[in-house]
């Protein structure tokens, strides 16, 4: 079952997907669902007996573009709607063994060409409000399959955290006449100390706000609501310094750093014209808060909405900043 | 940069598309994207045999899902 239920408390939906609770669980190498099929083998998801990068429909999905009803019906107070969207798997490689931060620069950049290629083909659907990338990276974030994988969520509606952020953005563009992304980046720039790593189009940041000790944000220098804004220069630029960032988090602490990894954009519907008050974005949070201690999301952050940062951002910064940035 | 794609229906109704890169592609890659149409599976030819498992391992077919566009 898969539906969405209001909760009129917090005003938001909630999916449920039970489902999910027969996902794929770590199956054994030669049982990756994500790798070619190879001749005489295993069949797994990609037919193919090798590929560059795929995309499909997730076989377990919490949105579906057509949907079942719901088991249950809402009330006035308490609706309940077909949990209708679509939930995509990106395979970055055939090969299980490696992550993103290890492909070569040129698999990142023709990675940031099928993302763009999906948001313009998940936004064309009229039931599709937002297109949500993402990477869930290690055991730790809860990820099920080892292999190199991203997803992408396209929901029905502009989920809560952008929504705020748009709602935000609005209001001070309402204010000034600027974007707020790029007068955060401004001050960023201007006080240097959470400057993680730059480049001619991207300034990689942990944040003056940072919610996770080693949260990192990538941002344009210029005014680009969505990925398929960016030009061939900027695409390269972007794998660039997504490629810098997760390479010092994996020279950190020398070893595979987890991490969620999540892009912000404009909405599907419209054009981004009407979106120049805001900039894509992508934000990484690692869970980590030393080599040996996660940071959890316990009783302030998950009750009361209060993230508890150990650690100050300008450290952090200082710190990711003198990490080496190459692999 | 040049980039092509393919996409098929799987026998259970999902989608699946395959990128390709022919700058960078190894000939493998290349042989095995050209070839995809030879080998995509035939969205309307569902094996009803394959209906009515709870085992939803890989590629394994469950009619629960819905079929998809």
């Amino acid at each position: 079952m898969s539906e969405l239920r209001w909760n009129p408390i917090l005003e938001e939906w909630v999916a449920t997907a039970t489902q999910r609770q027969d996902r794929t669980f770590f199956p054994p190498p030669d049982y990756d669902p994500l790798a070619p099929t190879k001749p005489g083998g295993f069949p797994t998801e990609i037919p193919e007996p090798t590929y560059e990068i795929v995309v499909f429909e997730n076989k377990f999905p919490s949105f579906r573009r057509n949907p079942p009803e719901a088991s249950i019906s809402g009330t006035d107070l308490m609706p309940v709607l077909p949990a209708q969207g679509i939930c995509e798997v990106v395979c970055y490689t055939p090969e299980l063994d490696t992550e993103l931060a290890k492909l070569p620069l040129t698999k990142i950049e023709e990675l940031i060409y099928v993302w763009a290629d999906r948001f313009e083909a998940l936004s064309a659907h009229e039931f599709v409000k937002y297109v949500f990338i993402f990477e869930n990276k290690g055991r730790e974030i809860g990820v099920t399959l080892q292999h190199p994988h991203g997803q992408i969520y396209a929901y029905p509606y502009v989920p809560p955290i952008a929504a705020k952020e748009l709602d935000a953005a609005r209001r001070h563009y309402g204010k000034t006449g600027r974007d707020l992304l790029g007068d955060v980046l401004a001050e960023e720039l201007k006080d240097g100390r959470r400057i993680v790593a730059e480049n001619e189009h991207f300034v990689a940041i942990v944040p003056f706000f940072a919610r996770y000790p080693y949260e990192v944000h990538i941002l344009p220098r210029s005014v680009r609501p969505a990925i398929i804004d960016f030009n061939a220069e900027e695409k390269s630029a972007l794998a660039a310094m997504m490629s810098i960032v997760m390479a010092k988090y994996n020279n950190l602490w020398n070893r595979s750093m987890p991490y969620i990894m999540l892009m912000h954009q404009r909405p599907s519907d419209g054009d981004s014209e009407q979106y120049r008050y805001y900039r894509f974005h992508i934000e990484f949070y690692p869970p980590y808060r030393t080599p040996d201690k996660l940071k959890y999301l316990a009783g302030s952050e998950a009750g009361a909405g209060v993230y508890i940062n150990d650690t100050l951002a300008e450290v952090t910064a200082g710190t990711l900043r003198d990490t080496p940035p190459r692999g | 940069m040049q980039l092509e794609k393919k996409q098929i229906v799987k026998e259970d109704g999902r989608y699946l598309v395959y990128f390709h890169f022919p700058a960078t592609a190894t000939e493998e890659q290349t042989a095995a994207f050209h070839d995809v149409e030879t080998h995509a599976p035939n969205p309307l030819t569902v094996n009803a045999s394959h209906s009515q498992t709870d085992d939803v391992g890989p590629n394994k077919v469950s009619m629960k899902d819905e079929p998809g566009v």
